[in-house]
């Protein structure tokens, strides 16, 4: 890992074009270099096919059948055998794999969306661009939400909105925005200093279209790396929450294996509980690994001489 | 001449870019003498600062690669040394300033104990004696109130006090050999002056050689003893200030002086531009680099290296590299 | 030019900054400056770095309130002017400034950042304006094929160029360029100063040039105002100012800019640090580090004088130094 890592620092030459395109040809050379982060990706598309099949129906269907005895050891019928009730495993992990990406995806979105978008506006509303009362607002919304532990405001919303759907969703929603909104504020802030922000404000262009056109663009790299981080945090977080009964209904997730599997690994079966557990192993993996990836690709630090 | 105290030969370094291997430095050879001060000067982009890392050993691999028959300090090979020798070389026996001190000192120690180090770890006194010796340097540079900068940290001085500071560190333990890198170009015009000053002198009274690396032609002419053209990786021309500014040889040198603004105090001289722009390091043109964009460029200059050589027989410390040269006494066209 | 009248006035202007250190809980950029700019002239306006240069330009721009004074447009005062005379306003001074790099937005491509400007201003009809982008680029010598790159794509001089072109597409009677050469290899820093002389000849644009090389500004201004610790303390057409600077700041500051030739000597040094903006010194702000500094120097605040014969406005020579007041 370490040699890839080297092999991908550049020399910057002043003055000198190094690849074409926004993003900078730097980034994408450094990302396409980077093993551990291919392989993430390998990862991720595995994974992501087989939730496409889940989601056409040709995977994963029969989760919820009682179509075998109990415990049934590994078989032809059954690919890793039945749990408690006779339900397949392998059926089950599969389709968690589906709620997996769902929670994971609509969580990290939406938060990185919402803490992009206060975040910029808490930036650009401080010092002499006025409305101080903004940041100030956003400042004091973040400092709350993140001084209560951080379980307890998610169990207790997920509680308070019982029986909805999404409550899970909002809950984590609502508690993951703030780092992101921390690290887009003071982002914001030094961007707003630069000169092509300057040039934006002196021909008099109103703030929303200078925030969404010249400032959170030049925050992208920053997003997408939290959001990877948020999605790995959302399905850790729906396996706690679901361990405390919190999680999914009526319908099965890995955190729910896992509850369930607690019981029979004290009566000697392992399979529902290796099953999840490896699946959702992998799956973190992969994305921590290209989360990785992307923090090198975008970091600035490069021998510049 | 003075003796010499660090001899380059056939220094180059390759890049690796997103446009293919490019030669940011190309052979260069030249030679510092002890209480000389050598101007190495270009633009951006011609491979200065790069040479400065390269003598000190610092251009990152495996992104940089650096190749030399000879880096000599003294009786030591530096192109042959490895990193733990060459650490105990930087700072005591060739040291190097940088152009913006603010991020070239530790913004969270205090100067004393910043320069306090540096005086321990290369002369290996304890620490009173170490703070002493800094405190004796800072009045050494000119800072009058040296005990109260020893309290002090990077933030609380102004650029030429940090500039300094930086020359203090650099040449607590008299160094043979000094790199200053722009050292100049972040300072106030009044500092500036200043600065070059303390450096000269400094330079003079330890007997430092200074490898002066500039944009500037008017620090040339003030600070410098000699001066080293760079374009494009080569060195195109080599002379004494004095030969250089009044009649420089390569037409790139004279395109430069045109091109520098100058105050007058009666008719104001237009400058005049250098057509063309400068081109890619991966892309370098065959023949003379500077073909392109010169008026007195030929096929020949287009397939054929110029080599550096002599202005004339009875000059040879004037040299340049070029087919078709200026000759003295006239200057650019 | 049309009028005697100038075309941007600034009358003893006050720019401050809220600053939370220690006692003082704001900083004066700018402490009372005043000077006219005439249609069609280049005035450079020369400092070191804490001279207040650059919030003159900002607050002149409203990119920042001025605490105090007033800035005229063509008589009229910005501070008071209802929203579309702004815009016009903003559509007649444009901005060019120092880093090419940072003021262009890394993640458009050179057509988006030269029409944002016809798009918001509403000029030409939106099918025309990429042919008018084009034509801007032709006057500051770029090939149109420019426009699908990003800005880090090109070298630093076209980038500059490129910002020139911006500011030129609403046809502004003044740009104000803030240290627009000072980052620039002397060999491309020459070629813009000839397409600057170049747009004031043809298009009859006046410039607000800000530097801190003096021999820069002798190439382009035909006046010139010398800024030290936020206060004006010289103003005089250009080959005065060259010839027989009055105020011993500005002569110290020509005879410290190193000449390339190495004939002429070493520069002569000016003493001292230069006071934190924090906290000027009392008097006249340059009293601590000047030659002829006097008893009163250090107590009294010079006042305006203009010592040449009074003739037409914008030739004439103003000093504040008690060594000019009797």
């Amino acid at each position: 890992m370490e040699s890839s890592r080297a092999m991908t620092r550049s020399i910057v030459l002043p003055g000198h074009t190094l690849g074409a395109g926004p993003v900078g040809g730097r980034a994408w050379s450094k990302l396409r270099q980077d093993k551990a982060g291919l392989l993430g990706l390998a990862i991720v598309t595995v994974f992501l096919l087989i939730t496409m099949s889940v989601l056409f129906g040709w995977l994963g269907q029969d989760w919820s059948v009682a179509g075998g005895g109990r415990w049934e050891p590994v078989s032809v019928d059954h690919w890793l055998g039945t749990n408690l009730l006779g339900q397949d495993i392998f059926q089950r992990a599969v389709f968690s794999l589906r709620t997996a990406f769902e929670i994971g995806l609509v969580v990290s979105l939406l938060s990185t969306l919402l803490g992009a978008l206060l975040g910029a506006l808490a930036g650009w509303y401080n010092g002499e661009t006025g409305r101080t009362w903004v940041d100030g607002g956003i400042l004091w919304i973040m400092g709350v939400l993140d001084s209560i532990p951080f379980y307890l405001f998610v169990a207790a919303v997920a509680y308070a909105l019982q029986g909805w759907p999404w409550a899970m969703h909002i809950a984590m929603i609502a508690t993951f925005w703030t780092s992101t909104g921390r690290l887009i504020r003071a982002e914001a802030m030094r961007i707003k200093s630069r000169e092509f922000v300057l040039s934006a404000r002196a021909i008099g262009l109103p703030a929303p279209l200078i925030l969404f056109r010249h400032v959170l663009p030049n925050t992208l790299h920053i997003l997408l790396v939290q959001a990877t981080i948020a999605f790995v945090a959302a399905i850790k977080t729906e396996v706690i929450l679901s361990f405390l009964g919190l999680g999914v209904r009526d319908s099965v997730s890995w955190g729910l294996m896992l509850a369930e599997s607690t019981q029979e690994v004290l009566a000697g079966h392992f399979n529902n509980f290796l099953a999840a557990s490896l699946m959702l192993f992998v799956l973190l993996l992969g994305f921590n690994l290209i989360s990785d990836a992307l923090q090198d690709a975008f970091d600035p630090r490069q021998a510049s001489l | 001449m003075s003796s010499v105290v660090l001899s380059v030969r056939n220094l180059s370094v390759s890049v690796r870019t997103g446009l293919g291997l490019a030669r940011v430095v190309d052979r260069l050879s030249f030679s510092l003498h002890a209480g000389e001060i050598l101007g190495l000067v270009g633009e951006s982009g011609c491979g200065k600062s790069i040479t400065a890392a390269a003598l000190m050993g610092l251009v990152p691999s495996p992104a940089g690669i650096v190749t030399a028959d000879q880096i000599m300090l003294g009786d030591k090979n530096l192109a042959l040394l490895d990193e733990a020798s060459l650490r105990r070389i930087r700072g005591s026996e060739i040291s190097m300033i940088f152009q913006e001190p603010l991020t070239a000192l530790d913004p969270v120690f205090s100067i004393g104990s910043q320069l306090s180090t540096v005086i321990r770890r290369h002369r290996g006194e304890n620490r009173h004696r170490a703070r002493r010796s800094s405190v004796e340097m800072l009045e050494r540079v000119g800072m009058a109130d040296a005990h109260r900068i020893m309290q002090s940290y990077p933030h609380q001085l102004s650029g030429g006090m940090r500039q300094r500071v930086m020359i203090a560190m650099a040449m607590a333990c008299r160094p043979r050999v000094l790199i200053a890198d722009e050292p100049t170009t972040a300072l106030d015009v009044t500092t500036q002056a200043q600065v070059l000053e303390q450096l000269s002198e400094l330079g003079q009274s330890f007997g430092t050689a200074i490898l002066l690396i500039t944009h500037d032609l008017g620090v040339v002419a003030q600070a410098c003893d000699r001066a080293l053209i760079m374009y494009c990786g080569r060195i195109v021309e080599e002379a004494p200030v004095e030969a250089l500014f009044a009649a420089p040889t390569h037409p790139y040198t004279a395109g430069l002086l045109a091109a520098v603004p100058r105050i007058s105090s009666a008719q104001v001289q237009r400058v005049q531009a250098i057509p063309g722009l400068v081109p890619h390091p991966a892309a370098l043109p065959e023949g003379c680099h500077f073909a392109d964009r010169c008026a007195r460029a030929d096929p020949q200059c287009r397939t054929l290296v110029p080599q550096l050589q002599a202005v004339d027989e009875q000059n040879s410390v004037h040299r340049h590299a070029c087919h078709h040269p200026l000759m003295p006494p006239c200057h650019a066209d | 030019m049309r009028t005697n009248s100038p075309l941007l006035s600034v009358r003893d202007l006050v720019v401050k900054y809220r600053v939370k250190s220690g006692r003082r809980d704001s900083l004066t950029a700018v402490n009372g400056v005043s000077f006219d700019i005439h249609a069609g002239s280049i005035f450079g306006l020369v400092g070191e770095s804490g001279s207040g240069k650059t919030s003159l330009a900002h607050c002149i721009m409203q990119l920042v309130q001025p605490a105090a004074g007033e800035i005229l447009f063509h008589g009229e005062n910005l501070a008071h002017m209802n929203e579309a005379s702004l815009q016009k306003t903003r559509r007649n001074i444009q901005l060019v400034f120092q880093d090419p790099l940072a003021s262009l937005s890394p993640r458009r491509s050179i057509a988006q950042s030269l029409i944002e400007p016809l798009d918001h201003f509403r000029i030409d009809v939106a099918g025309q304006r990429h042919a008018r982008a084009c034509r801007a680029l032709e006057t500051v010598g770029l090939e149109p094929d420019v426009l699908q790159r990003f800005p880090h794509e090109l070298s630093s001089g076209q980038r500059q160029r490129v910002a020139l072109a911006r500011a030129l597409l609403p046809e502004p009677e003044l740009i104000i360029a803030d240290e627009a050469v000072s980052s620039l290899d002397v060999s491309v820093q020459a070629r813009i100063i000839e397409l600057i002389l170049d747009l004031r000849q043809k298009m009859g644009i006046a410039f607000l040039f800000i530097a801190h090389d003096l021999a820069v500004i002798q190439q382009l201004a035909d006046r010139v105002g010398v800024m030290y610790l936020g206060k004006m303390i010289e103003i005089a057409p250009a080959q005065r100012l060259f010839q027989q600077a009055a105020h011993p700041y500005t002569r110290a500051l020509l005879e410290a800019v190193p000449v390339p030739d190495p004939a002429h000597g070493n520069p002569v040094v000016l003493q001292g640090e230069p006071p934190s903006a924090l906290t000027p010194p009392a008097g006249c702000v340059f009293h601590t580090r000047c030659p002829q500094v006097m008893e009163q120097c250090r107590v009294l605040e010079p006042l305006d004088r203009q010592i040449n014969e009074p003739g037409k406005e914008n030739t004439a020579h103003h000093v504040w130094c008690h060594l000019w007041t009797e």
